[in-house]
């Protein structure tokens, strides 16, 4: 691929796409991103208002109807912000968590299931919330792309959790998105630095940190770049730990009156030393706390992977939160300033990395991602002892096979409890699934033999099986967190959702149809009239036939945008001989013209 | 097929990890799904796994021994720790609640280095068939294991 030119947020009408579009999307938990390459370039893709970070925030009216995403529209009552906070989370996961409309949580959703939200009378799912933002950056992309978007690269924290991949999954899933990559976001600014300092140095290897702080999330990734292999040596972070914690912060200890002034409190003291009677010093001191755990985190990574700081050729910054003076402050402690960089855009780089991933794994193929798992996952043996079974770091796809046997006389079932994370106790780490195996034979402890294998796609999901050797059992687990929706509460919001896409996004795709479609019959009408073209008068007949169909649809006072693009299709079709009459055309006139 | 062969190195103990690296990176390049459309996805994982153990000087160490014969982290591997190994991870706890934890760390990582270094003469004892080279062997990885679990219980604290 030809060097990238990270384009400023333009329209991209016109464009003729020869192949289809695999965007890529950064669902951040305050602003969202949606980028693809277009002909060799990136570009980050704006909505109609020349507006590309679309905030994360998924609007409601009074009734619970879905009004529309992004910046603040009239009539909205209910404005969720940040739900990526509570993305594969139960109820019993919510403590430590700031969550602005905790209060809305639904009573009833039991410790076990996916989070929903009480919207007027309405009951909307996290999962859903999620599935609305990324359907209005698809529809964005749409729009502005003039073509179908149907698959993305979506990008997520390194520390997420498989309940919270899995939920994200779901989440596109339920917006009409394939996902063919769940990317780390570190790994996804690294791999957007990388590709841009490529004619650097080409052989020669290159040690990457990125310190990724964002609204709700922290990760630190350490990262090797050699040749065209991008290879993640290990990451670490903070699932409950972001920019978001910080205005609570402010809010809580009485400095700012809600949630609004506290986060421009914080942006501001960025470019300021006093602001809505905060000093900068007060609120070094009050962060200070939640930098260090950062750098803590940061630490103990390069300590793991025995690393020293002083090998890494640059440390990235990545995230709206990496604004603050005081984290590159205490950053610069521990790398030399000038390897510091945040030369590409902190809130678009994850965005733009994504997009590249997505070219790369569908056309370019040039450049390869090796990614590692953030958490232990593991078994739960005898004493609830956690068995890991794939340790953290290690790089994926993976897939381990281990023995395992029944401990009491004659027992003829097993009960296995999927875990994940890095403590001792299988009580202290995050349960995935439970899954039984029954039908064993009853012979004494120690003589079954349970074969389990972990395999772990390149997504970082997990599918477990289980092969019992003497009675041939055979059983394979998807390992669905309890935490995601199963499979009827997805049709349901399937159907549901339809409904709600009537409403704002769907009506301004309506009117670039029908303006389009519009278009087409001016220029076919004019056409058919020019005497010049030579076609049969049975054929125009055809197409003028087609074409009043198509004009009637228009006049509809609500016309229905299927049809209107049906009809616009079939137009096409039925008037391409007279395309080939008026390309015969123009090409007899120009050759007139030459004299050979 | 063994890690060793997968990664195409020659078996040996401590191999060499320039050449683990440029192999694991080269074989991904040529078999990788992401790149490459018809390839086997498992030699792809296979490769992962082998380089995870392979890329680590102690599991590499634990890894060839295990093809040997010894796996010293089987619950009913034949090689028990001698009492002077019990004596001396006692000792290092103790001092854990004693002493400043950062220097013990440092202790900790240069005996870690030593002893990782150490494996090659005893890697050459077994080559001159000396008895009970491949217990000496596994009682010193043993050691090994013992340091580096209090050093992650350290990391976590």
């Amino acid at each position: 691929m030809s060097l990238i030119q990270i384009n400023e947020p333009v329209p991209i009408k016109n464009h003729q796409p020869t192949e289809e579009i695999v965007v890529g999307i950064d669902l951040g938990t305050t602003n969202s991103l949606i980028s693809a390459v277009i002909d060799d370039q990136l570009h980050i893709i704006a909505n109609s208002n020349q507006q590309s970070i679309i905030p994360s925030v998924v609007h409601f009216d009074s009734e619970g109807n879905l009004l529309g995403v992004g910046e603040y529209i009239e009539g909205a009552v209910y404005s969720i912000v940040s739900s990526k906070r509570l993305m594969g989370k139960g109820k019993g996961d919510l403590a430590g968590i700031n969550f602005a409309h905790s209060h809305l949580i639904c009573q009833q959703t039991t410790a076990q299931n996916s989070l929903y939200l009480n919207i007027a009378s309405k009951k909307i799912s996290i999962i859903e919330i999620a599935s609305y933002i990324l359907l209005y950056l698809k529809q964005m992309a749409e729009e502005q792309l003039n073509t179908n978007i149907s698959k993305a690269v979506i990008t997520v924290p390194a520390y997420f959790d498989e309940a919270a991949k899995l939920a994200t999954k779901q989440a596109a899933q339920l917006a009409g998105l394939q996902v063919i990559r769940l990317l780390n976001e570190p790994t996804s600014a690294a791999f957007a630095y990388g590709l841009w300092q490529q004619n650097d140095s080409q052989n020669e290897s290159k040690l990457y940190a990125i310190y990724d702080l964002g609204g709700g999330t922290f990760d630190v990734s350490i990262l090797k770049k050699q040749q065209q292999v991008f290879q993640v040596l290990g990451v670490s972070g903070n699932n409950n730990l972001g920019g978001d914690d910080i205005d609570h912060l402010l809010f809580l200890q009485g400095f700012a009156e809600n949630l609004v002034v506290a986060k421009q409190i914080k942006e501001q003291l960025t470019f300021v030393d006093n602001f809505h009677n905060v000093s900068k010093q007060q609120f070094n001191q009050l962060i200070s706390d939640f930098t260090q755990q950062t750098i803590d985190i940061f630490g103990n990574l390069m300590l793991e992977l025995n690393l020293d700081f002083h090998q890494l050729d640059a440390l990235i910054l990545v995230g709206g939160s990496t604004y603050i003076p005081l984290i590159k402050e205490q950053l610069a402690k521990l790398v030399p300033a000038e390897k510091i960089l945040q030369t590409l855009n902190p809130e678009q780089v994850v965005a733009v990395g994504a997009g590249l991933q997505a070219h790369n794994l569908t056309s370019s193929k040039n450049n390869l991602l090796l990614d590692v798992n953030p958490l232990s996952l593991g078994v739960e043996i005898m004493g609830g002892i956690v068995d890991k079974i794939i340790p953290k770091n290690s790089p994926i796809p993976a897939t381990k096979t281990k023995d395992f046997t029944t401990y009491a006389n004659k027992q003829t079932a097993i009960k296995l409890h999927i875990v994940q994370g890095e403590r001792e106790f299988a009580c202290d780490c995050r349960s995935l699934a439970y899954f039984e195996i029954k039908n064993l034979p009853p012979l004494p402890a120690g003589a079954v033999r349970l074969q389990l294998t972990f395999a772990l796609d390149a997504d970082g999901l997990l599918t477990v099986k289980a092969y019992e050797k003497i009675t041939k059992q055979f059983l394979e687990v998807a390992v669905n967190s309890s935490f995601a929706l199963n499979e009827a509460e997805i049709k349901n919001i399937l159907l549901q959702s339809w409904q709600f896409a009537k409403e704002d996004i769907a009506n301004r795709l309506l009117v670039e149809t029908v303006i389009s479609a519009k278009k087409d019959l001016e220029i076919i009408y004019a056409d058919l009239q020019n005497s010049q073209f030579d076609l049969a008068s049975h054929l125009k007949e055809n197409i003028k036939q087609q074409a009043n169909e198509l004009a009637v649809l228009l006049q509809q006072p609500q016309p229905n945008r299927q049809r209107i693009i049906d009809s616009q299709e079939k137009l096409s079709k039925i008037s391409e001989p007279l395309i080939l009459a008026k390309m015969s055309h123009s090409l007899k006139h120009k050759l007139q013209d030459t004299k050979v | 097929m063994n890690y060793f062969s997968i990664l195409q190195i020659p078996l040996h103990p401590c191999p060499d990890q320039n050449l683990v690296q440029q192999q694991y990176l080269q074989l991904q390049q040529q078999f990788h799904p992401d790149l490459q459309n018809e390839v086997d996805a498992d030699f792809s994982a296979n490769l992962n796994v082998a380089y995870q153990t392979l890329h680590n000087p102690f599991l590499a160490s634990c890894y060839w021994l295990k093809l040997h014969g010894i796996d010293i982290f089987s619950e009913s591997c034949q090689v028990k720790p001698t009492t002077s190994i019990l004596q001396e991870v006692f000792a290092l706890h103790n001092s854990i609640n004693s002493s400043n934890k950062a220097t013990i760390k440092q202790n900790l990582q240069q005996k870690i280095k030593l002893a990782l270094e150490n494996i090659l003469p005893l890697y050459q004892n077994y080559l001159n068939k000396q008895t009970n080279a491949l217990v000496d062997f596994a009682l010193h990885l043993m050691t090994i294991q013992y340091y580096q679990k209090t050093l992650n219980n350290l990391h976590q604290l």
